[in-house]
């Protein structure tokens, strides 16, 4: 997936290592999933300008 | 060489039944020359058509139903421990994830006939929680369909099974090496190529501890759960500020992303 997205020009990406499971194996915190409509796409957040001086 | 023709017509269906059965429990015997010989055999009546055809399923249906349990029992670590062997796990369990989705519990049927799916489907088939009577029904008409496939190519071609049988018993010591050279080179290949891959994302992997720390930042990355639906549904958890998205939907979608913000990629 990541070398997917690389390769249509988003190259910050990087995939966790050991995935969700070795994330949760040491013991790091997780909230509960929520999942309002489950056919709904959620919108992908795009961080707000930022000013320059 | 006839000693030997005349064993496997004389326990034809046990060699099927224990030769299935391995393959489809995962052990790397390959059933379908046993399958072939069979069926050339049964032309003679020795062994029996139906009796081979009717082990040969069984078989496959007893090392499925192992798997199937083991799905139920314990989710998707089995998919992930089925999936180690390929060349990238994370793709391996979606990809198979969005062939069951797109097919439903109808893909055990096509199963054993499609390398890889044989295996991952009766798992799949746990987890999801598909009801045993409706998996053990459409698991016994994809293993029928298989077994008669292959047990009906022997008998059909019967004359030529037997020559390649002769000649397998004849020369079995050199077309054993021969297999075995070639299963070798072709392991090979699948490790370089994996380890090719497995470098080319190495590099850009980010430690859990490093993420951690950045999430405690001003500036977070964006992180993106790419689990399946399902997943979540068994262990409705994520990371936290995590946003799901559906693989199938990030390609799509990839003009939302913002190209100036790091982004954290994580699946089970």
């Amino acid at each position: 997936m990541a070398l997917q997205l690389k390769r249509r020009g988003i190259y910050r990406v990087r995939p966790l290592e050991g995935g969700y499971a070795g994330w949760t194996r040491l013991g790091y915190p997780v909230v509960p999933w929520e999942s309002l409509d489950p056919q709904r796409e959620q919108p992908i957040p795009v961080p707000a300008p930022q000013l320059t001086a | 060489m006839n000693d030997s023709i005349e064993f496997l017509r004389e326990h034809g269906t046990t060699v099927v039944f224990f030769a299935v059965l391995a393959e489809q429990m995962g052990l790397p015997i390959p059933c379908t020359p046993w399958l072939l010989a069979a069926g050339a055999l049964a032309r003679s009546g020795r062994p029996s058509l139906a009796a081979v055809i009717a082990l040969a399923a069984l078989a496959a249906a007893l090392g499925h139903l192992s798997w199937y349990l083991a799905g139920r029992r314990w989710g998707y670590g089995v998919l992930r421990v089925l999936c180690r062997l390929s060349i990238e796990p994370d793709s391996c369990v979606q990809r198979t994830q969005g062939t069951f989705d797109r097919f439903g519990a109808g893909a055990l049927v096509a199963a054993p006939f499609i390398p890889g799916l044989t295996s991952i489907a009766p798992p799949l088939a746990g987890l999801s929680r598909v009801p045993l009577w409706r998996y053990l029904s459409l698991d016994a008409l994809g293993n029928l369909l298989w077994a008669s496939t292959f047990v009906g190519l022997g008998y059909g071609f019967g004359d030529q099974v037997t020559w390649a049988l002769r000649g397998a018993f004849m020369y079995g010591s050199s077309i054993l090496g021969v297999a075995v050279a070639g299963l070798s080179l072709w392991l090979l290949l699948k490790l370089a190529q994996r380890e090719r891959v497995r470098r080319k994302l190495h590099v850009d992997r980010i430690r859990p501890a490093q993420l951690k720390e950045l999430l405690g930042n001003a500036n977070p990355p964006l992180v993106l759960d790419l689990r399946h639906r399902r997943e979540l549904v068994e262990d409705p958890h994520t990371l936290p500020g995590a946003l799901h998205v559906s693989p199938s939907e990030l390609p799509r979608r990839h003009g939302e992303i913002p190209r100036n913000r790091d982004l954290v990629l994580f699946c089970s």
